[in-house]
């Protein structure tokens, strides 16, 4: 029989490949999770990505990145999309969860859009005739989500999130719902058919990396450390040469050791 | 040793799975991390007035019907569910600063002033459930506490269902007050499938009345070819030679007058229930 070997270091390695292998099963049964979730008359609505790769990943985080500078004086946000932007990096794969019935209200005259007008007040909004939504037709190119959105359909939406991540919770997987990098993912096509995606970075590591993040994180990270010892260490030997060949330095600390016993 | 009837036992729990359902919401992951959970419990005969309204409500609502009769034959086998209410009170402001556009507005600011300005509004509708606009990404946390849960409940095995009439209810008669938006989950009784296949409407009607029911849900599935304009309509068997045609027909002045009668009717109930959880209230502090 043959045998799996899994380790998480170095990433990207054949152990490590072999480890995310787990968290991209999660991901498919987080799937799942978000299609049997509860939602307002049981409507099909959800659509879903799994994205996972070293170069997917990394054009998603470049994504990211792009879009923080889209807000470059709310530095919240760019914080948000700059450090967000590191977790994606290491994470094992991302999960985006779109509902493409955002532009198709419950029709149930709710208020949660516009707090008065029903339904109405949406469909106005989109340009609507008949109470039908040409969802082809961007109004606002240039916003990041092309809304108003139905709320009973993002209240559905947010239960199938909720259920993702449950199922994240009960498999011992770190699962984050990431707007950043929903926004990015919808940019770069992911879940075609939505207006609103989330993302949901997952990963089954040692230390989870959404929590305990440290500030300017997109600086103060895991990779960067990485990168400045292999720099530090290039360095380190180009400034300090060393003849090993004929010359046993370390025996010198050996013989002082030898002499400081006969000493005594 | 005490010997206990197990199933009395496990329905008499429910209240404690409430408490874990609502740890649950509170704990659920937020995108925003702005939202401000909130929760309510309602058992025993607090429940009644609310399938009352349901009643009134059902002459004219399916949902509504469905749900009257379920919580109707609960509190007839003596088996009332746990109802916990899953709000949130921080909805209709936005300070995430995000821009987004979900909402409908350029900017968080235009979406505020837009909030703020239609609050007068807002407050002077007779019936109103959710209280808009609200930031989208707010809502959607908001749905993922829901969605705990009613996970917990599951992790329990017991029997569950978010049902938004019964949220409309309750929110009506004065619960859950500072709450902007929320549903309703029903714990329990301890049964199977009581909010599914509902065993409580079994006989409620005839086959031509859910004949005519999906006459109304589906109309073109069973429409005719449409070239003599008015398209002949397939009521039974005899629909070709004895044809009926699709008409758009207005309601009733009577259908109407009926409606604003039940109106008043749910109106004197919020006000009653309203008196006693004031009083409630007031005896809590």
């Amino acid at each position: 029989m043959p045998e799996i070997y899994l380790e998480e270091w170095p990433p990207y390695s054949p152990n490590d490949l072999e480890r995310r292998n787990g968290a991209i099963e999660v991901a498919r049964l987080m799937m799942n999770a978000a299609f049997t979730a509860p939602k307002a008359g049981g409507v099909p609505q959800v659509e879903g990505h799994i994205v996972w790769g070293q170069s997917e990943q990394e054009r998603i985080a470049r994504k990211m990145e792009e879009l923080a500078q889209s807000r470059r004086s709310n530095r919240l946000w760019w914080n948000m999309f700059k450090y967000e932007a590191v977790m994606v990096r290491e994470s094992d794969a991302v999960l985006f969860l779109g509902n493409y019935q955002l532009f198709r209200p419950f029709e149930t005259g709710c208020n949660l859009c516009g707090g008065v007008g029903g339904c109405q007040w949406f469909y106005e909004r989109k340009g609507a005739h008949f109470g039908q939504v040409d969802v082809s037709e961007v109004q606002h190119p240039e916003w990041l989500i092309d809304g108003p959105v139905c709320g009973i359909r993002l209240q559905g939406f947010g239960l199938a999130v909720g259920s993702a991540l449950e199922v994240a919770t009960r498999l011992h997987v770190d699962a984050r719902p990431l707007s950043s990098v929903g926004i990015a993912g919808q940019k770069l096509g992911y879940c075609p058919k939505s207006p609103m995606v989330v993302g949901i970075p997952i990963a089954a590591q040692s230390k989870s990396p959404y929590v305990d993040i440290l500030p300017d994180y997109h600086i103060y990270n895991l990779s960067r450390y990485v990168d400045a010892i292999r720099r530090q260490h290039v360095i380190t030997r180009m400034v300090h040469w060393f003849d090993y060949r004929n010359w046993d330095v370390m025996a010198e600390l050996e013989q002082g050791k030898s002499e400081e016993g006969e000493g005594k | 040793m005490g010997i206990y009837n197990g199933n009395k036992l496990a329905q008499e729990n429910l209240l404690d799975v409430a408490r874990y359902c609502t740890m649950a919401a509170v704990k659920a992951p937020q995108i925003t991390g702005k939202v401000n959970i909130l929760t309510e419990i309602i058992t025993e005969e607090d429940i009644d007035p609310l399938e009352e309204i349901l009643g009134i409500q059902a002459k004219t609502s399916i949902v509504a019907e469905g749900d009257y009769n379920t919580l109707k034959y609960c509190r007839e086998e003596g088996l009332r569910p746990v109802i916990l209410l899953v709000g949130a009170s921080n909805l209709r402001h936005c300070e995430l600063e995000w821009d987004c556009g979900a909402c409908g507005f350029s900017t968080c600011e235009e979406f505020n002033k837009y909030s703020d300005e239609v609050k007068a509004e807002v407050s002077k509708l007779r019936r109103c459930y959710h209280l808009g606009p609200q930031c989208s990404w707010k809502q959607l946390d908001l749905g993922s506490a829901m969605c705990w849960a009613s996970a917990a409940a599951a992790e329990f095995n017991v029997e569950n269902r978010m049902i938004a009439s019964i949220w409309n209810v309750a929110k009506l008669v004065g619960y859950m007050e500072q709450a902007e938006s929320g549903a309703a989950l029903c714990l329990g009784p301890i049964k199977n499938l009581i909010y599914y296949d509902r065993p409580s409407l079994r006989g409620k009607w005839t086959a031509q009345e859910h004949m005519e029911f999906l006459f109304r849900a589906m109309p073109s599935h069973f429409m005719g070819f449409t070239g003599a304009k008015d398209p002949r309509f397939k009521y039974g068997d005899e629909w070709e030679k004895k044809p009926k045609r699709v008409h758009i027909a207005p309601r009733s002045e009577e259908y109407f007058a009926e409606i604003a009668e039940d109106e008043n009717k749910i109106d004197q109930i919020c006000a009653r229930v309203k008196a006693g959880l004031k009083a409630k209230r007031e005896g809590n502090k």
